[in-house]
């Protein structure tokens, strides 16, 4: 069967985008159906799951003493990095390398009426200089194509490019790119999803009817008859920012052109090789073979380094080419803040409603969010959303509407959480006053209504091929920052401005892409007749840990030590293509890929050691050795890799994963949209000072389901680095926006949280229900960890104050005064 | 042209150099002498990347002219532990999984280097005071304050 | 960077001195280099206005902090690392000492220096206020002699301060304060470190048998200039302390905020956000005084 990833597939339209939908829908159900078919066996066993969960352990996953999974090993490229050895995009230097630079727009909407490039065509060490005149094929995108590599006729938003130049020296590339003239006439600006939607607004996307990109629908049960129903009926409108990924490496490339057999290779901070990859071809109009994606070490990402990655790699492409000579772009920090795409703002209108014992209803959501003045990931973000609206819990009626528009704001796209955390900031403050309008706990409205094992979902999905852990993930955060009792104290009147709060939020969480796409993953195991292993892996590592975890994946199937192997950097004519390094989809998908490689090994090996050494028996890995199962030892591995080397048996294999089917109904958004999911609680306790609006975050809890934690220390980092990227989200991240303009361009006003707003402690909890369809039973922690701390912290902080806040950041202004205060009025 | 000679010891050596008089520290480390270490985040002293030790003290080094570090004591990243070996700071760095992205890592290393240099058993408000000018958006700090712990414990322990 | 612009390095006062007359266009003294490597990056058009830049930082005369007979002298070079860690500015001006805490970050504390600072003059900068409210004067030293000048009289207005071209902050005076002045610093911020300042406050007091004697409350980030609030010191000097109802007394700080800056889009925070600072200044003088 062919795979096509969905990075390969560009649609135009939104009509093109449902249409693709609806291929999905029909492969989806197949891939489904055949499943149910040979995993019959596996759906026996969960069954199982009631009546004895440790014998269902046993039989599902075996346990030996593993050597390698579920240690914290430390990790494969920590050395490099503390000794200054590893090389980030910016680091390279090629003979004869021209340095770029971008003129990009003064304004957020505005005609081009002419460029003049004479001046710096003129300078003595400028190379070339470029407009999208000279680029034929202008379009790029991952879902639907219409982001332009230079603006053509019209900017769109304050960071289109407009020129592009290289010079000799990153300081003539500077002088230069201030001798090009352009001139505009401004156009009025749409700002806001409000002034996006209505009927008169002017269109930002040149060819679209109107500004809305995407509509996601989900109907389930009668939403007005559960509404009659209930007791009482919420309605309220939550609001979240733009947020900066603010990785700590701005972004960097080098382009060069024609090196041994391709037309480009690329070296550089690229989150998705893949992605990057399809967006060259598309430009330079060549083969996928021709264009070669190196990653370099990435100084972060979380989503960011996509398509403004992929945009400066065609514009530095396109250099080289011109020139035939190697083109290094890297942006400052004041470029990367305007012209990047951030996280989705949203607009969130919910109504709930209830019986008075706390029992849930119906729900009807609209949720709104601003897509920027390119689609970019705008209709899979806001897929997301739909299925985490509604947060996790059985609601038999429901009606949720997601949208995306247009903007002439900078576009938007992915941001660790995707569409969930503006959604669960929403729904999970909204169960806090549900709670306290029905006079009950936070902790009861929860407990009454979540998710167990066989609920169905919004989706009308039935969870059962899974341990539903919310219950035990939900004991273990509130015992831990030990909420009953600070829940007691903090509801007495608490004297002085001095207030203390608690708060918590829960999630669960589908895993991987979803039906966002076809999901699949491949590896390459490669061990060398030393018995040396060189692991590819199509995934990519962007400093979460990924090298380390398919390394351990490695060497516990083949039962060598961690440091003979050897992880390689991900290449995309090497390399499997496996589809983005996103949805916190690489332990599950990537881990199983580097596994089944593993075990392709092993087959062959199993057969060379049935001749060779004459044993048909099981043969057990460990300790860099072979042993029967008896306990005797075969060989030793560098010994039998070179046996079989020079036997002329291949120790090499390509590793697959294809994710369970599922399925999704576009207009109703009913079916099966993850294969599992992931459970989370965390809860906050925050202190804040009614005299001033500051909010210090003293504790944190955090009880994450991840099923089985290959490299727990690994685990917990993402969890500490989850709420404190949370806790920046809630209070204090902010880009200063006005009508399209950025006014926080740098670190000095564009806050994130220094150490000092760190919590004095986050207690990281890894809880752990291995799942059937992950390695060793691993799922997935990144995302997950991101996603409940806007909500857990601004319960607390209305626990403390009495007052609730529906709009983020939870800034100093809000706090005190309960709104906003913007230079503009 | 008015270029300025400096003469300083970069990582125990002696260094001698033409520099423009507005040129960065961090672009002479970086660009001439391709100790690419060092990184730079922001450019306007916020993040901390770019990090190094001037005569002993965490200093950022976007902002510092090179001309000004004539005859004084400049140490990167590269300049830690020997030739083989890594020092007890980056050893506890690895072993605590203080490290995600690695971009902050070097900054993050020298300010530590600072404090331990100056204190050898820091408490742990001292080690966040030490560490409030190298923003980190991967790890939530918290591995890291644990190795900076773990690091003065070990050169208590000499 | 720009080729023309040349680099002057001393360690001798007179000679620096000399060549900020001599030379043909403007010479940027630099120290630390915080602030103006911030401007020149931003701006690059700046540095071309410069004919050269003047070190200073190896110049004698403008380093270290002393007690001499009634004042402290800090050279213009201290920085606010060794701010923080002088004992004898920890023991008569802790307000000058926290506000030097609460600026930037280790690095930028390790570099950039209370001269500075003050040069800067920007609105939120942090020594400004401790310093005008323990009645700091500076040392303007140029070839035609030094002159002294009020730290409150500085300022002209935001980033703009009377020291003119052929000057050199060399140091400032701090007058020895009486015997059981109190005082304090309070800073807000968007965050816990590294942050600008929303709003700021320094108070400085003595109370003697029972009355304010002395007050000094200087707000910061919250009017253009540093000055003191004299209108609310008035009402405040000579009271009793323990009738000082600190509530009522705070709300007039905001409103002397207000009637000098005039209704802006951020005053709707930072008048109550001063109120609460200085009646939490008022509250502890109150403690400390009684507990005495």
């Amino acid at each position: 069967m062919i795979f096509r990833n969905e990075t390969t597939i560009s649609l135009r339209t939104e009509k093109e985008a449902k249409t693709w939908f609806k291929t999905m829908l029909f492969w989806s159900f197949s891939i489904f159906f055949y499943s149910i078919v040979i995993s019959g066996r596996i759906l026996a066993l969960i069954v199982e799951i009631k009546i004895n969960k440790e014998k269902f352990m046993r039989e599902v996953f075996p346990m030996p003493e593993r050597q390698q999974i579920n240690k914290s090993k430390k990790r494969v490229d920590a050395r490099a990095k503390v000794t200054g050895k590893a090389k980030f995009g910016a680091d390279l230097k090629f003979h004869n390398m021209l340095y770029g630079k971008v003129v990009r727009s003064n304004y957020p909407h505005a005609r081009i009426k002419s460029i003049n490039t004479d001046e710096a065509e003129a300078h003595p060490e400028v190379a070339v200089v470029m407009t999208a005149e000279d680029i034929p094929h202008n379009l790029f995108g991952v879902i639907i194509e219409n982001q332009q590599v230079l603006a053509e006729d019209r900017v769109l938003y304050i960071g289109d490019g407009v020129a592009m130049l290289a010079a000799d020296s990153r300081e003539a590339a500077r002088e230069a790119a201030e001798l090009i003239e352009v001139e505009y006439e401004e156009l009025p600006g749409v700002f806001g999803v409000e002034e996006a939607r209505r009927p008169d607004a002017p269109v930002v996307m040149p060819g679209e009817e109107n500004n809305q990109v995407i509509h996601h629908p989900l109907r389930k049960g009668d939403v007005e008859q559960g509404m009659a129903q209930a007791d009482v009926v919420l309605e309220r409108q939550y609001t979240t920012q733009f947020v900066e990924h603010a990785y700590l490496e701005p972004e960097a490339v080098t382009v060069i052109p024609e090196e041994r057999n391709t037309l480009v290779t690329v070296y550089g901070s690229v989150q998705n090789p893949n992605a990057t990859r399809d967006a060259l071809a598309t430009v330079l109009d060549c083969d996928l073979s021709n264009v070669r994606i190196i990653q370099d070490n990435m100084g972060g990402s979380f989503g960011g380094k996509d398509e403004n990655i992929s945009s400066m790699a065609c514009r530095a492409a396109l250099m080289a080419l011109q020139t035939g000579r190697p083109v290094q772009l890297v942006n400052t920090r004041e470029e990367s803040i305007i012209e990047s795409y951030k996280r989705h703002p949203y607009t969130m209108k919910y109504r709930i409603g209830a019986r008075e014992n706390g029992e849930l209803v119906a729900m009807e959501i609209e949720a709104a969010a601003d897509s920027g003045a390119y689609a970019c990931q705008t209709p899979f973000v806001t897929w997301r959303s739909v299925v985490q609206a509604t947060g996790p819990y059985e609601v038999p009626h429901v009606k949720t509407d997601t949208y995306g528009f247009y903007t002439n704001s900078p576009y938007t796209g992915a941001m660790r959480g995707y569409g969930s955390p503006p959604v669960i900031f929403a729904q999970e403050s909204m169960m806090d006053e549900l709670a306290w309008e029905l006079g009950i706990s936070p902790e009861e409205i929860r407990r009454k209504n979540m998710f167990a094992n066989n609920s169905r979902t919004a989706s009308n999905q039935k969870l059962d091929n899974h341990e539903v852990s919310l219950a035990e993930v939900m004991d273990k955060a509130l015992e831990a920052i030990d909420y009953q009792e600070k829940y007691r104290r903090y509801s007495q009147p608490q004297p002085g401005d001095i207030k203390r709060g608690i708060g918590f939020a829960i999630s669960y969480r589908g895993v991987s892409l979803g039906a966002e796409a076809i999901d699949a993953a491949g590896a390459i195991v490669s061990v060398q007749k030393d018995g040396s292993i060189i692991v590819y892996s199509g995934l990519a590592e962007n400093g979460q840990g990924l090298k380390t975890i398919f390394s351990q994946i490695a060497a516990e199937e083949l039962g060598v030590s961690l440091d003979r192997i050897t992880h390689m950097e991900t290449d995309t004519s090497i390399s499997p293509e496996s589809g983005s390094t996103v949805a916190s989809r690489s332990t599950l998908m990537g881990g199983s890929a580097v596994k089944n490689a593993a075990e392709n090994i092993k087959t062959v090996i199993k057969e060379f050691v049935a001749e060779e050494y004459d044993y048909q028996g099981e043969i057990v890995y460990r300790d860099d050795a072979l042993f029967t199962s008896e306990g005797s030892k075969l060989v030793d591995f560098p010994e039998l890799a070179a046996s079989a080397f020079h036997s002329g048996v291949f120790l090499s294999s390509y590793g697959w994963y294809k994710a369970p089917g599922i399925s999704w109904d576009e207009e109703t958004g009913q079916g099966r949209p993850y294969f599992t999911y992931v459970y989370g609680c965390q809860a906050a306790e925050v202190e804040v000072d009614t005299g001033t609006g500051e909010v210090r975050v003293l504790n944190m809890a955090a009880a994450h389901d991840v099923g089985k934690a290959i490299n727990p220390a690994n685990v917990r980092g993402q969890i500490y680095g989850g709420t404190v990227m949370a806790l920046g989200h809630a209070l204090m991240e902010d880009l200063g926006f006005s009508e399209g303009y950025i006014r926080h361009t740098n670190f000095d006003e564009y806050l994130i949280p220094t150490i000092k707003d760190a919590p004095d402690n986050v207690e990281a909890i890894i809880v752990e229900n291995p799942d059937p369809a992950g390695p060793y039973g691993a799922k997935s922690i990144g995302e997950p960890a991101m996603e409940l701390g806007g909500a857990a912290i601004n319960n607390a902080l209305s626990q403390a104050t009495g007052r609730r806040l529906r709009d983020l950041p939870l800034n100093l202004e809000r706090v005190l005064l309960g709104r906003n205060l913007s230079r503009e009025g | 042209m008015s270029k300025v000679k400096v003469a300083f010891t970069l990582n125990d050596q002696e260094i001698s150099l033409l520099v423009q008089p507005g040129e960065r520290l961090l672009d002479t480390i970086r660009d001439r002498l391709n100790l690419t270490g060092t990184k730079e985040g922001c450019g306007v002293g916020e993040c901390g990347a770019c990090t190094v030790m001037l005569d002993g003290q965490a200093v950022n080094s976007c902002l510092v002219l090179t001309a000004q570090v004539d005859g004084r004591e400049v140490r990167t990243v590269e300049g830690l532990g020997g030739e083989e070996e890594v020092d007890k700071l980056q050893q506890a760095f690895i072993d605590h999984q203080a490290v995600q992205c690695g971009f902050c890592t070097p900054g993050m290393l020298m300010s530590a280097r600072a404090l331990l240099n100056d204190t050898s058993s820091p408490t742990r408000e001292d080690i966040k005071t030490a560490l409030d000018g190298n923003l980190c958006r991967c790890t939530g700090y918290k591995q890291i304050v644990e190795a900076v712990e773990a690091a003065a414990e070990a050169e208590g322990a000499d | 960077m720009t080729e023309d612009i040349k680099f002057f390095q001393t360690d001798n006062l007179e000679a620096a001195l000399e060549l900020l007359v001599e030379s043909s266009g403007v010479i940027k003294p630099v120290a630390g280099g915080t602030d103006l490597m911030v401007k020149i990056r931003e701006d690059r058009e700046l540095l071309q206005q410069f004919a050269g830049i003047l070190d200073i930082t190896n110049i004698s005369e403008l380093q270290g902090i002393a007690q001499e007979q009634d004042f402290v002298r800090i050279g213009a070079l201290v920085t606010h690392r060794e701010i923080i860690e002088s004992e004898l500015l920890q023991e008569k001006y802790p307000a000058l000492v926290d506000a030097a805490r609460a600026i930037g970050s280790t690095p930028i504390r390790n570099r950039a220096t209370i001269g500075g600072n003050v040069c800067n003059a920007a609105a939120c900068a942090d020594t400004l206020g401790p310093l005008v409210a323990f009645e700091a004067e500076v040392v303007l030293a140029s070839q035609a002699g030094e002159r002294v000048v009020p730290v409150a009289d500085l300022v002209e207005e935001p980033y703009q301060t009377i020291i003119r071209q052929d000057e050199l902050l060399r140091h400032f005076r701090l007058p020895l304060p009486a015997e059981g002045t109190f005082s304090s610093f309070q800073k807000i911020g968007r965050r816990q470190a590294a942050a600008i300042t929303r709003i700021s406050l320094v108070l400085a007091a003595r109370v003697s048998q029972g009355k304010v004697e002395h007050i000094k409350i200087v707000p910061g980030s919250a009017i253009p200039v540093p000055e003191p609030l004299t209108a609310l010191e008035k009402r405040i000097k000579g009271q009793k302390i323990g009738e000082i109802d600190s509530r009522e007394l705070s709300a007039l700080a905001g409103e002397e905020m207000v009637k000098i800056t005039g209704e802006r889009w951020s005053t709707p925070y930072k008048k109550p956000a001063l109120t609460t600072l200085v009646r939490r200044a008022l509250v502890e003088l109150k403690e400390v005084a009684e507990n005495e």
